[in-house]
């Protein structure tokens, strides 16, 4: 079983590399900045890990989590990329994503100080895998948010954005899944997750190797006379069609 | 902390959503043919037809052949044209809230409370129709009427009992007003 976890970990580290390699040669990288600061990061942070548990294995579990955190941190910056160049041609839609991802930050914020306020042990007793599990659930909303408005919109996905899209949204709802069970089996299950950690990383690297190999740019609204309109006239036209089909359809039932 | 069945929820939900996404096409998109500003239009469908479609003179026509035959074919069929006239209106709502979201994504100014509400007009909108889908499937389109007949009288004979029961208790409390 060493063997596949070592197979797992070169395979992950080869694709890190060739995506990296990839987005010189294309000159992709600086469109999509966090996301390529996100491969590097995770990249030096292999490296530095299995440095701390080759020579100061006292040290990895405190390397460990430092790094994880950061990497969280800096995965938000991805869904914050996702936002940022997904809605940039569609304003309409970027104030309502605005609002919702405002709205779900501050209610994970107020949830958090509540917490915090009722049992002032909860920081002390939180488990480090509790922590990262908020962080990543809060992660996963925002995703759900962000991308259920991208369909309700109609907001077309460029090849690249899909990806990094794809794989983030596989990783983080695979990694939510498994820290919830983690802590309650006891830990009883926890080699598993050594295994089924890096595939699912690996299967979101392969997403991304695939969809970023080529850069293509995020396609923008097909133009129309009535996309000038002002929204008003627009919401006023469309309440009142949906009126129109309300009693349309209440003539079947109306006695 | 947040609770366990949330993350698992929003994990589950995030792993749908994804694979929707997956599913969905990378091809640029094609302009949409922007409807007219009427409703009806748009649901093809003429008044009279679906007045007879849920209406009952067809049946008291059929019950009085005696052909019980004739009676289950006719039931049949008139189901099969209801729930077919109730889909297409449901795609023609669906396709006026499109329409909308092309035009409402690209406009600076939009309103989000006005959003909001166009958006919960639609969803009641749609659950109406699987309401009737559902109605249709279960005792027909000609006894929908019959049934909305029923809960119109009820929900008249209701107000009627909480109007009086309203005004009983309004002159009860003058009453102790004088009394007190």
């Amino acid at each position: 079983m060493a063997i596949l976890t070592l197979a797992l970990w070169y395979i992950g580290f080869g694709l890190e590399i060739l995506l990296l390699v990839r987005a010189s040669y294309t000159r992709i990288r600086p469109s999509y900045p966090i996301f390529y600061l996100y491969i590097l990061f995770v990249l030096a942070q292999s490296i530095l890990r299995l440095a701390v548990y080759h020579y100061r294995e006292g040290l990895y579990a405190y390397i460990y989590w430092s790094t994880e955190f950061i990497g969280v941190i800096i995965g938000c910056g991805i869904v914050y990329e996702i936002y940022r160049l997904g809605l940039a041609s569609f304003p309409g839609t970027a104030r309502m994503a605005r609002l919702l991802l405002s709205v779900l930050f501050f209610m994970a914020l107020a949830k958090a100080l509540v917490d915090a306020s009722t049992d002032p042990r909860w920081w002390a007793e939180a488990t480090t895998i509790d922590i990262e599990r908020a962080l990543r659930t809060v992660q996963a909303i925002a995703l759900v948010a962000l991308t259920a408005l991208f369909l309700v919109y109609d907001i077309p996905f460029g090849r690249n954005l899909k990806g990094i899209l794809l794989g983030y949204g596989l990783f983080i709802g695979v990694s939510v899944i498994w820290f919830t069970f983690l802590p309650a089996e006891g830990y009883r299950y926890q080699h598993i997750w050594d295994y089924l950690g890096p595939l699912t990383y690996g299967l979101a690297l392969s997403l991304w190797t695939v969809y970023l190999w080529s850069p293509q740019t995020q396609p923008a609204p097909v133009p129309n006379v009535r996309l000038e309109e002002q929204y008003q006239r627009v919401a006023a036209r469309t309440r009142r069609r949906l009126q129109a089909a309300r009693g349309y359809l209440g003539k079947v039932i109306d006695p | 902390m947040i609770p366990a069945t949330v993350s698992i929820l929003a994990a589950a939900l995030l792993l749908l959503i994804v694979f929707r996404v997956w599913k969905s096409t990378c091809l640029p998109e094609a302009g949409l043919p922007y409807g007219s500003d009427d409703a009806e239009e748009s649901v093809s469908c003429p008044k009279e037809i679906v007045s007879a479609i849920f209406g009952s003179d067809d049946w008291e026509y059929i019950s009085k052949l005696n052909l019980p035959e004739l009676q289950a074919v006719f039931l049949r069929e008139r189901k099969s044209v209801a729930r077919a006239w109730v889909r297409a209106t449901a795609g023609s709502i669906h396709r006026i809230m499109r329409e909308h979201a092309q035009i409402a994504r690209c406009s600076s100014d939009l309103e989000i409370s006005d959003e909001l509400g166009l958006y919960v007009r639609y969803l009641s909108l749609q659950a109406a129709c699987a309401a009737l889908q559902l109605s249709i499937g279960l005792v027909g389109p000609v006894r929908v009427r019959y049934l909305s007949e029923y809960v119109y009288v009820l929900s008249t004979r209701l107000s009627y009992a909480h109007w009086v029961m309203k005004d009983a208790m309004e002159s009860r409390e003058l009453q102790g007003i004088w009394q007190g």
